[in-house]
């Protein structure tokens, strides 16, 4: 083998090296921010599980404990992570909080979550707004369903 | 935000995990006491005091998932010990009914969810 095509060789086998390389970095990064993204949008699912199970079957001073936790951490979430938007679920929280509180008998404390579900369904049924008690509804049979 | 996220990460990954492995009566005898031990860990270590009943919860389950197996195992003695640390987290969380029957139940819809239906000859072909 000559001196030239040792080079020759020994360059192919740099080039080659180096652009595998490149491509190898790039699929396994894009494959890391994959995974993290689908990380961060499913690690929730631990606190909405918790929430909706101490809902059906904790008493209040707990399903309540537990459906404000998750409510002021989608909120939070939210505010770091505009992108994903939580606005939906917000909305069911405070619902349910405030079908909580009816069973409780404080009206007062039910209105004020039922505000707080208003604000953050609205934005998705294009301006319409719903009442309360079709708030309530929707809620009831979802949780009907899921039993 | 992190750190919850990331904290939940793992309770989550413990929990599918645990749910997968209760349904293979060899997996589960396997790793299940040391996917509850990891899940210990976390409730233990934790720092963030607003998700921990969320990690008591997924603990208490896989409590019920281990009673669950030694039962099938004839370990009656065993099973009933880890029914009872269930128990203990589950009223704790403020279940006014957390005898063996609902505890059952709730771990049973969750491990159905992770259960492989077995294959039958037409869905082979």
């Amino acid at each position: 083998m000559t001196r030239a095509t040792k080079i020759l060789y020994f360059a192919a086998l740099l080039i080659g090296l180096s652009i595998g390389g490149f491509f190898s970095f790039r699929n396994t990064t894009r494959f890391l921010d994959v995974s993290h993204d689908v990380q961060r949008q499913t690690a929730p699912w631990v606190l909405r599980d918790f929430a909706y199970i101490q809902y059906r079957n904790a008493d209040h001073e707990h399903a309540n404990a537990a459906l404000l936790t998750y409510a002021n951490f989608l909120e939070e979430f939210q505010k770091t992570y505009p992108e994903n938007p939580q606005k939906g679920d917000l909305a069911v929280v405070y619902t349910r909080l405030a079908l909580l509180e009816d069973a409780a008998n404080n009206q007062e404390q039910s209105r004020t979550y039922m505000t707080k579900a208003r604000f953050w369904y609205s934005p998705i049924v294009g301006g319409r707004e719903l009442s309360d008690s079709e708030m309530k509804f929707a809620v009831n049979k979802m949780d009907a369903r899921m039993q | 935000m992190e750190s919850t996220l990331s904290r939940l990460n793992e309770v989550q990954y413990l929990q599918m995990f645990a749910a997968t492995i209760s349904s293979d009566k060899k997996l589960g005898e396997k790793y299940l006491l040391k996917n509850i031990g990891a899940l210990e860990d976390i409730e233990r270590k934790s720092d963030l005091q607003e998700i921990k009943p969320a990690i008591d919860f997924n603990l208490g389950r896989a409590y019920v998932y281990a009673a669950l197996m030694e039962e099938q195992a004839h370990n009656n003695g065993q099973a009933s010990r880890y029914m009872k640390s269930a128990q203990n987290l589950f009223q704790s969380l403020g279940w006014s009914d957390s005898t063996e029957e609902t505890l059952k139940t709730v771990a049973t819809r969750e491990l159905d969810k992770w259960r492989i239906p077995p294959q039958t000859k037409e869905s082979g072909k």
